[in-house]
């Protein structure tokens, strides 16, 4: 498939071909890891707090308890950014769908009134195809 | 605690699953595609520091425990040591 750049419309193979399963994965791969990090540094920090289930208190907890806060934040920052990135990418996927649907739907509308739909859509045709190439 | 931070590296570093390759002729599947590799070293840099924080802890730990010993060396020769009896 020939690479679809700027604001050069499809032709008629990218548009049957055009795909969107890597951005649904993505959605779900994303959320997943973002989830699995921010468990993981928090799971960390709760040990910290109680290591086997005993408050540990004094210099040295202070200075691992502060550390490993200061991850879990960070952390937490990056799950949001991959959480958001998820949902751009669940937000693109959707309407990529429904375009797909309806370009192919309107294709087999022309189609059955008699049109030829050629490989070359939509560039210019003539007049014996009424704009499909 | 030093163990569960090891093995909380170990699960970060293999999280990041293959991307579902998509038509390299679209802009997004590019995007999506680039940005696991991304993913893969922030996970590695994430492990890396979990592991750190165990390696701290291990150290924190044995030299706890060295403490304790000399600590109870000590009271055992100022208790039962010659000439305090």
């Amino acid at each position: 498939m020939p690479a679809v750049t700027g604001t050069a419309l499809p032709n008629l193979s990218q548009i049957l071909g055009w795909d969107t399963e890597h951005l649904s994965r993505a959605v779900t791969d994303w959320s997943s890891i973002a989830e699995h990090w921010e468990g993981a540094f928090d799971s960390v920090h709760r040990g910290m707090l109680a290591p086997g289930g005993t408050v540990w208190e004094g210099e040295g907890a202070d200075t691992a308890q502060e550390r490993s806060f200061g991850d879990l934040v960070t952390v937490r920052g990056l799950a949001d950014t991959l959480n958001g990135a998820a949902t751009i990418a669940r937000r693109g996927a959707d309407p990529l769908d429904y375009l797909k649907r309806q370009a192919i739907e309107v294709i087999n509308e022309a189609r059955e009134a008699g049109f030829t739909v050629g490989k070359t859509f939509p560039s210019p045709t003539p007049a014996s195809t009424a704009g499909f190439g | 605690m030093a163990g569960h931070c090891s093995a909380t590296a170990s699960q970060l570093a293999g999280r990041v699953p293959t991307p579902v390759a998509g038509p390299p002729a679209q802009a997004t599947a590019v995007a999506v595609g680039s940005a696991y590799p991304a993913l893969d070293a922030t996970a590695a840099v994430l492990a890396a520091r979990a592991q750190t924080a165990a390696g701290k802890l291990t150290t924190s730990a044995s030299q706890y425990v060295r403490t304790e010993e000399i600590s109870g060396q000590r009271l055992s020769e100022l208790s039962g040591g010659p000439g305090r009896e």
